[in-house]
């Protein structure tokens, strides 16, 4: 069967009819020869584009402006230039604020991948409760933060639930005020972020998990490969891209984590778990200093994006080095 | 003679006729319409906001409302209530839209939810000093005016003092101190007895900070009433004023003898209300509004005692802390004028004093202050400081980043994070980088 569009088409490429060749071949007026990949159809996404620079980038952008000023939120506005930014990095508080916040980001991305990972491998097997049990971790994501931090601050309280606990198992002596005590009342966020969001990575290692073909995993079991040794060298790979989804999320969320730190311990005690997150709260809407609070924000939105970069970057690189 | 001039005079007579005829009817309706305004009375709806009120009882603005739509049936007042975190930036961004409610509750000075002074200058208080019932206005609202001008009309007057039990301080056979060596002594008794003498909520500045401005009550204020208004001219420094210094070594004091609860420093208020209802706290640094609703939910008897420190006896803070302000760009200046001079009236001053568990600062001066609000152990200090003048609650006229240093600092010295220098350094810091 003759193809439509081929070279011995007499369509020619600006689509003009052109005499038939002796072949008698009926031409099909107005068909183009497609070359290469289609053009992208910009019109249509125009909207869309707009919608998302006027409600997102645009907000971003004027909000910006105002880290470069100084404003109580009435009035007008003063130009300061960086001012905000070297109060920032002269502020203890702030760089207390800032340092809490890497602190709190990266101890949250490690615990949360591995132990959503181990979840996901554990509930992977052939259990007969798996889907019970995977709901049962999943639970906690569908949760309100705010609700559940409220529950935990009565869980924490120093006559609560847990130093209840530790003092029937004869541990007076590890008993603490949790959220008042500036070594734990980081971690202890640390804990409720954990117990919240495990479960979302796990789910979406599962997901990973079940993408891998099992031939693979047989394969090398067949062939004589421990189980950590298949662990490594054939399931690990095939979930870099789960890893690498879990990794973002998970870093992104932790960076900007509000709501749990207000209703634990408010950044307290005296700064002690203040996040920039909290700080920016803080400045904008208790100290009514919008301008320092801009900069904090313009600040944290940075430290996002190069995390986030970061993170793209070694996955292009990883990408590059897989297909040599 | 031709047709066009004989026409021409009847129709200009008959043009004039007709202008004349329009310009009756105009006057007679202007008159009438005169006359119309005159006797119709207001009616329309207003929105009034309000922080949101506690159970089942009703805001005190909500109250107002009630009684005065109660005396206008054709005016209707549309409650906003909005939750105490969100007040301030609600207000402010409807008001700077152009938009918002008619009337709003404000607050005495700079450094609250709905400053007055604040609104006021950045334009979203109306200047409310040509009013007729401007006369009735104490002279301690102060923190209401900006020079001559007017921004609020001051609605209650909330007093800072410690609330104690009257049964736990019989029982452990103490008097309510007086002197930092007294209190002292009240928290060795209250430990003996298994108590506490002060519940402190750790993690709330705003709490923290009522301590040491009792503190400094009676190591600044009491003998400086005008402390404030020197540190505003730069003559006087937190980091450097003895007084200051004292008040924070005080608390220091306070805590090392064991004054407050264990793990106090990461407690909310929630554990605050538990403890005093549950008799395990002697007492409280708070605001008192907050007595009958604890006595009747925890069936106690409470009352207060005024500030103490190194300085002695100090008396009481005080303030009109809540207000009410005109929007001006209301769209219905003339009821939202009624509403005003309704609360301004002695109807509504008592109608708000009730609803708000405050008593009005004419009770205060004349020393009526109604039974059941727990001010009997105060009432002599408030009716002489407000008779003198020299009731004030400071923080009202700093900014808010001040205060907050203030409460985070005395969280930070029960930890052993910070020093009492350190604390009043910053103070000064947030003082000069967060000034109006």
């Amino acid at each position: 069967m003759p193809a439509l569009l081929d070279s011995a088409s007499p369509v020619s490429a600006s689509g003009e009819g052109t005499r038939p060749p002796s072949g008698g071949r009926v031409p099909r007026l107005g068909l183009r020869r497609t070359q290469g990949p289609r053009r992208v159809p910009w019109l249509w996404i125009v909207p869309g584009l707009l919608v998302a620079v006027a409600i997102q980038f645009y907000p971003v952008i004027s909000g910006s402006y105002y880290a470069f000023t100084r404003w109580s939120g009435v009035g007008p506005s003063h130009w300061v230039g960086l001012h905000n930014f070297s109060l920032i990095f002269s502020d203890p508080q702030a760089l207390g604020s800032l340092e809490h916040t890497i602190e709190l980001g990266f101890a949250f991305v490690v615990i949360a991948n591995v132990l959503g990972l181990a979840l996901a491998v554990g509930l992977g097997r052939a259990l007969k409760t798996r889907n019970f049990i995977r709901a049962l971790f999943f639970a906690p994501v569908v949760l309100t933060p705010l609700a559940t931090s409220y529950i935990w601050a009565y869980i924490f309280q120093y006559t609560g639930p847990l130093n209840g606990f530790l003092s029937a198992l004869g541990l007076q002596s590890v008993e603490q005020a949790w959220l008042g005590s500036p070594t734990w009342a980081l971690w202890t966020i640390l804990v409720v972020l954990v117990w919240q969001n495990t479960g979302l990575s796990m789910v979406i290692y599962l997901a990973g998990l079940q993408a891998i073909p099992a031939e693979l995993d047989e394969a090398a079991a067949v062939d004589g490969a421990s189980s950590w040794y298949r662990f490594r060298r054939v399931t690990l790979p095939m979930l870099l891209p789960a890893i690498l989804i879990n990794l973002t999320l998970t870093m992104v969320y932790a960076l900007r984590v509000f709501d749990q730190i207000l209703a634990l311990t408010n950044g307290g005690p005296f700064g002690a778990s203040d996040t920039l997150a909290t700080e920016v709260w803080k400045q904008t809407f208790v100290n009514n200093n919008y301008g320092y609070g801009a900069a904090l924000a313009l600040l944290l939105t940075v430290l996002v994006l190069i995390i986030a970069g970061a993170q793209f970057g070694f996955v292009a690189w990883f990408n590059r080095r897989s297909a040599r | 003679m031709p047709i066009t001039n004989w026409v021409r005079p009847r129709r200009t007579l008959a043009i004039a006729a007709l202008a004349s005829a329009s310009l009756s009817v105009s006057l007679a309706a202007t008159d009438a319409n005169a006359s119309a305004k005159k006797s119709k009375p207001l009616s329309g709806t207003i929105t009034v906001a309000d922080l949101s009120s506690s159970g089942n009882n009703l805001s005190p603005l909500a109250a107002e409302a009630k009684a005065f739509m109660k005396k206008y049936p054709k005016i209707h007042v549309k409650m906003e209530e909005i939750p105490d975190a969100n007040y301030n930036a609600v207000v402010k961004t409807a008001l700077q839209g152009g938009g918002g409610p008619d009337l709003y509750r404000s607050s005495a000075g700079t450094g609250d939810n709905a400053a007055a002074q604040a609104f006021g200058r950045a334009g979203l208080a109306a200047n409310l000093a040509s009013e007729p019932w401007v006369s009735k206005i104490p002279p301690n609202a102060a923190g209401y005016y900006v020079g001559k001008k007017l921004y609020g009309l001051p609605m209650d007057f909330t007093t800072y003092a410690y609330i104690y039990n009257v049964a736990d301080l019989q029982k452990w056979g103490v008097k309510p101190p007086t002197t930092l060596s007294q209190a002292l002594a009240y928290c060795a008794a209250a430990k003996s007895h298994g108590g506490v003498g002060f519940a402190i909520a750790g993690a709330v500045p705003a709490n923290t900070g009522v301590y040491a401005m009792l503190l400094a009550q009676s190591d600044v204020y009491a003998k400086q009433p005008t402390w404030d208004s020197l540190r505003a001219h730069g003559k006087v420094r937190f980091a450097t004023s003895k007084g200051w210094n004292q008040a924070l070594n005080d608390f220091l004091k306070m805590n090392s003898a064991g004054c407050f609860e264990p793990g106090a420093s990461g407690a909310g208020f929630d554990q605050l209300t538990m403890l005093l209802g549950s008799q395990q706290a002697g007492a409280v640094g708070s605001p008192t509004f907050s007595i009958p609703t604890i006595e009747s939910a925890a069936h106690l008897t409470l009352n207060t005692f005024g500030a103490f420190g190194s300085g002695g006896y100090g008396g009481v803070l005080g303030n009109f802390g809540n207000g009410v302000s005109l929007n001006p760009h209301t769209k219905h200046p003339m009821l939202a004028q009624a509403f005003l001079g309704f609360l301004a009236a002695s109807e509504g001053q008592h109608v708000f004093a009730v609803s708000d568990d405050a008593p009005s600062f004419n009770q205060i001066k004349g020393g009526a202050i109604p039974s059941g609000l727990g001010l009997s152990g105060v009432a002599k200090s408030l009716k002489t400081q407000a008779l003198a003048g020299t009731i004030s609650w400071p923080p009202a006229s700093w900014n808010q980043a001040t205060y907050a240093a203030l409460g985070q600092g005395v969280t930070g010295l029960m930890t052993g994070q910070t020093t009492v220098s350190a604390v009043l350094k910053s103070m000064d810091q947030a003082w000069t980088n967060n000034g109006e």
